[in-house]
């Protein structure tokens, strides 16, 4: 009985801290959903009542369902290059020597813990006014004025792309040191070539990491807020930098909230869709 | 066993709480990070030595972030004095969130001219606004607001909506002979200059990063307090405060309405210490900017970066009427300005 | 059918030789076991045949040299030891893997697959994924896997260890008669030697790198080249002897005690060479104390102890001297117990003479 207690009790003390981070996850999001119902009293109030007006802007506008498309769309084709990038990386490591291994694992780590803002800024050194890749164009004679590399949707692209590797690579990584090495061997005895092994056999088994990995780096890439509002120069904002821009500079919150509900409603839709998808390609690698 | 542990930490919890009630009173000073931490410091410390009450420092991302915090925090509020920018002051006020000061309290105030006083807030100091750029990226010299159109500049200006309170489109309304109750000839105005701007920033340290890495060659509405340690005679970087109109920022303070009388006399208290000529003069030193109370003299180094005070044709903005329409304003610059 | 022949290979991975230049041919249809403790070599030869180890020397096939083509162009077939069946694809599609690398004919295959699936008894379970399957049904699809494509060798890296003993004695029966059935040069490596006795046609034992003795089960069992054959097949009583002289066909020798004894051994063998006089348990008779057979080897002994097993009784004494044999007794015994005083006896042809 005593021994009874004290093991639910322990139980309890381990369960409360996640339960307490869950619920107040929770509890941020219904306060979150119940404000974007109520009206708008101006400059931060909000006012009593029900009321869809905050979700009529936001949706009835193209021109703020255009920050949650374009979001999607730039989500989905960076999502696809870091996804080719980091295969081929999580790739090579599986078959390079250790110390090459080590040395790629340290650079994506350091990569990994270096904050968002510095790795930003990275980019702009490269794609800047008097970043490398305008000096080298011009130094090479291609253009005499500094091409405008900065500032547009191409550098928030890249800059989600350079920041996102990491998050692609250690996934597959893990997913493709998981296969059985005899599982080559078994193909190569049967007549596979190196590539119809990496097909037939490495890719479909890597899948599963390949689904962990894809998600991360798509919602990683959707919720962007750093990469545009630093590389996009004002120009190429998201959905996040919309969100904020409502929050904290027009203080309308029931905008804000209507904006943050109809994002998160649309990506649960897609993870959920993409999630299937993965399903049905994974089926019978899973026991 | 563990019952035991858990009644001790409650009893020495409950000791330190006892004792926070029987000590020196503490209050909460909401402002910005970074450079104005370090400013503050030595001055909370100061204080403390002198009267023994205790200031916290609390940060906030922006004038409008600390907005959010208050407004947030309506129910309980966990500040006793707050420094921000008139816009963000007087929004504050009209919500209802702010005391109304003494001016019994704060004997220091008879120095301070009435046009710095509202019934909720004093400016403490103020900060010039003006065009800063880079000597060796700019042809020219840059004298005026005009010249922010000049083709010379092409692709090379960075401005931000955000700052104080969509002041760039006020400024642009009156160099189009309109003004923030007239706003047409502002966006006309900012449609115009659209090839000389290079980008859109969003914070100030993004305006001093992209100045330094020579994105912008121009920031085209900046606050001079954020470059003003990187002026000086070798500095790449000029200043100018163009004189029609002249933008001139008053930095209130704000005592929070809520936090009980003893905490609100020793807020009083604190922001009397700060319009003093000792800490005004220090205040200012740190930031170039210009004091409040007529007795302090103005830092040595800004001489020559602005104009002598008493400064003329200083731009009084009705922040009512800016703070009405900045939502729809924001929502327009965002589709007309800030868009290729 | 095909034949396989090792000339000399070595195989080395860095400082560490693994293979000592081996020489071994393998004659078409031959079932032939490679047997050997771990670390023996046995798994590399195995490797150096599908070509997944580089290595020094010659592997033929029909007599011609194959070092030069690659694994995918082998055409080996290998079950491995875990199956290594692909877990996204179907038995169908695993069985059918070999056959598309090789292009044929959809329909082609598809008939392939059903032969298969017939010949291994897995009719009905083609749609299934190996998941599913049991350990003796995942098996005969590695073996239909491997078998699908027609390969000249079959390669077997010891494909009935994780299994449990029962279904383990029914597949080697099944694999054999399989394997007489479709008449497949097979190399089976196992460290189980009634397992190698059980289904081989010949036996390598391997050890330390090198081939210790190639033979029929019943020579290795009989004849055991030197004293590690000996003792790793079967159970054997081992003392160390030296040959006194030789006497109708046998040679005479004697234990370190002086004991005299008669024993079979090499012709090369001369007076004064070292050699272990090895028995095996169901060569020796126990005798009464009193027993007498000038033809027999005979000796005084003390039972040690005894375990009853059923249908025999392994039963282990101490000769005079010291030295331990262990005896079998066939039947319900007579009961005997430790301290018995008994005398034990073989025949000289029993007794091998095998250097160390």
């Amino acid at each position: 009985m005593r021994a009874g207690q004290q093991s639910r009790l322990r139980l309890a003390t381990l369960i409360a801290p996640g339960t307490l981070l869950v619920a107040a996850f929770f509890g941020c999001l219904g306060v979150l959903f119940v404000q974007s119902f109520l009206p708008s009293a101006g400059m931060g109030r909000l006012g009593d009542g029900f009321t869809l007006a905050s979700y009529a802007a936001f949706l009835g506008d193209p021109f703020y369902v255009g920050y949650l498309l374009r979001s999607i769309a730039i989500a989905v084709y960076t999502t696809a290059i870091v996804l080719v990038l980091g295969y081929v990386v999580a790739y090579h490591m599986t078959l390079c020597g250790r110390r090459m291994r080590l040395a790629i694992s340290i650079v994506l780590l350091v990569q990994f813990f270096t904050s968002f803002v510095i790795r930003t800024y990275a980019v702009m050194l490269v794609l800047g006014r008097f970043g490398i890749a305008n000096r080298t164009l011009q130094a090479i004679g291609l253009t005499d004025e500094p091409l405008r590399l900065l500032f547009n949707e191409f550098a928030v692209a890249t800059g989600i792309v350079l920041t996102a590797v990491p998050y692609m690579v250690f996934p597959i990584y893990g997913s493709l040191m998981a296969i059985e090495p005899n599982l080559r061997a078994a193909a190569e005895s049967l007549g596979a070539t190196r590539r119809r092994i990496f097909w037939e056999v490495v890719f479909p088994l890597s899948l599963p990491g390949v689904a962990a990995a894809v998600v991360i780096v798509f919602l990683f890439a959707l919720t962007s807020y750093i990469a545009p509002g630093l590389l996009g120069g004002g120009y190429f904002d998201m959905i996040a930098n919309l969100i904020y821009d409502k929050a904290v500079n027009a203080q309308d919150y029931p905008f804000a909230a209507a904006a943050a509900v109809v994002s998160v409603a649309t990506t649960l839709v897609l993870v959920y869709l993409m999630q299937k998808g993965f399903r049905l390609a994974i089926r019978g690698t899973e026991r | 066993m563990m019952r035991r542990g858990i009644a001790a930490v409650m009893a020495a919890a409950a000791l330190m709480l006892a004792a926070g009630t029987a000590g020196a009173v503490e209050i909460n000073f909401l402002t910005w990070g970074g450079h104005y931490l370090d400013t503050y410091n030595p001055m909370v410390k100061d204080f403390e030595k002198k009267t023994g009450i205790k200031v916290n420092l609390v940060v906030q991302a922006g004038a409008k972030d600390g907005l959010t915090k208050i407004t947030a925090q309506r129910n309980d509020p966990q500040v006793d004095i707050w420094g921000s920018i008139q816009s963000t002051a007087e929004a504050a006020a009209a919500a209802g969130l702010l005391a109304t000061l003494k001016p019994e309290l704060l004997p220091n105030l008879k120095d301070v001219p009435k046009g710095f006083v509202t019934p909720t807030s004093v400016t403490v100091v103020n900060s010039a606004r003006g065009i800063i750029y880079r000597k060796d990226l700019v042809p020219f010299e840059i004298k005026d607001w005009k010249d922010l159109w000049d083709p010379r500049l092409k692709n090379r200006v960075g401005l931000s909506y955000v700052i104080d309170t969509g002041s760039t489109l006020v400024m642009a309304a009156l160099v189009g002979g309109g003004s923030e109750k007239d706003i047409e000839p502002g966006f006309a105005k900012m449609r115009e200059m659209k090839p000389n701007i290079a980008g859109f920033f969003n914070t100030d340290p993004e305006s001093v990063k992209f100045l330094e890495n020579g994105e912008f060659a121009v920031i085209g509405y900046a606050i001079l307090a954020n470059f003003y340690l990187k002026l000086g005679p070798n500095s790449n970087l000029r200043f100018v405060m163009p004189d029609k109109p002249k933008f001139l920022a008053g930095i209130p303070f704000t005592i929070v309405k809520g936090r009980g009388a003893e905490r609100e006399a020793a807020a009083h208290k604190f922001l009397d210490y700060l319009l003093s000529v000792e800490a005004q003069e220090f205040l200012t030193g740190r930031f170039g900017q210009i004091p409040a109370n007529a007795k302090a003299k103005l830092p040595e180094n800004l001489r020559g970066a602005i104009p002598e005070p008493p400064l003329t044709n200083v731009y009084d903005v009705d922040w009512g009427v800016v703070n009405a329409n900045y939502a729809k304003w924001k929502e327009r610059w965002d589709k007309e300005i800030q868009s290729r | 059918m095909h034949g396989i022949e090792f000339r000399d290979v070595a195989v080395r991975y860095g400082s560490n030789t693994v293979l000592h230049g081996l020489s071994l041919a393998i004659a078409p249809s031959e079932f032939l076991a490679l047997l050997g403790p771990s670390g023996c070599g046995k798994t590399t030869m195995l490797r150096v045949l599908a070509g997944f180890v580089p290595y020094a020397g010659s592997v033929l096939l029909d007599g011609r040299p194959i070092d030069a083509v690659p694994t995918h162009r082998r055409g080996i077939g290998i079950v491995f030891q875990d199956y290594a069946l692909f877990p996204h694809r179907t038995v169908a599609e695993n069985i059918a893997f070999g056959l598309r690398m090789r292009g044929g004919a959809a329909a082609a295959i598809g008939r392939r697959v059903e032969e298969m699936l017939e010949l291994l008894r897995l009719g009905g379970l083609g749609a299934r994924y190996p998941g599913q399957l049991s350990g003796g049904q995942q098996q005969r699809v590695a073996l239909a896997r491997a078998i699908a494509i027609d390969p000249p060798v079959l390669l077997l890296d010891e494909p009935l260890s994780s299994l449990d003993k029962k279904l383990r004695e029914e597949m080697q029966i099944e694999l054999r008669q399989l394997q007489k059935r479709v008449g497949i040069t097979t190399v089976f490596v196992t460290h189980d030697q009634e397992e190698a006795l059980a289904m081989a046609d010949r036996i390598a034992v391997m050890n330390g790198g090198r081939i210790q003795q190639i033979g029929t089960p019943r020579e290795i069992y009989a004849r055991p080249a030197n004293r590690f054959v000996a003792d790793f097949i079967g159970r054997s009583s081992l003392h160390p002897v030296r040959v006194a002289g030789d006497a109708d066909g046998t040679w005479r020798c004697t234990r370190e005690d002086g004991t005299a004894l008669r024993a079979v051994g090499p012709a090369s063998a001369s007076p004064g060479a070292a050699f272990f006089l090895s028995v095996r348990p169901e060569s020796i008779a126990l005798a009464a104390p009193d027993h007498v057979d000038p033809a027999l080897n005979v000796l005084d002994a003390v039972v040690e102890d005894v375990v009853f097993q059923g249908g025999v009784s392994h039963v282990r004494v101490r000769a005079a001297g010291g030295a331990l044999f262990a005896c079998e007794e066939r039947g319900p015994g007579a009961g005997r117990g430790p301290g018995e005083r008994v005398r034990i006896a073989w025949t000289p042809e029993d007794g091998i003479l095998v250097p160390e």
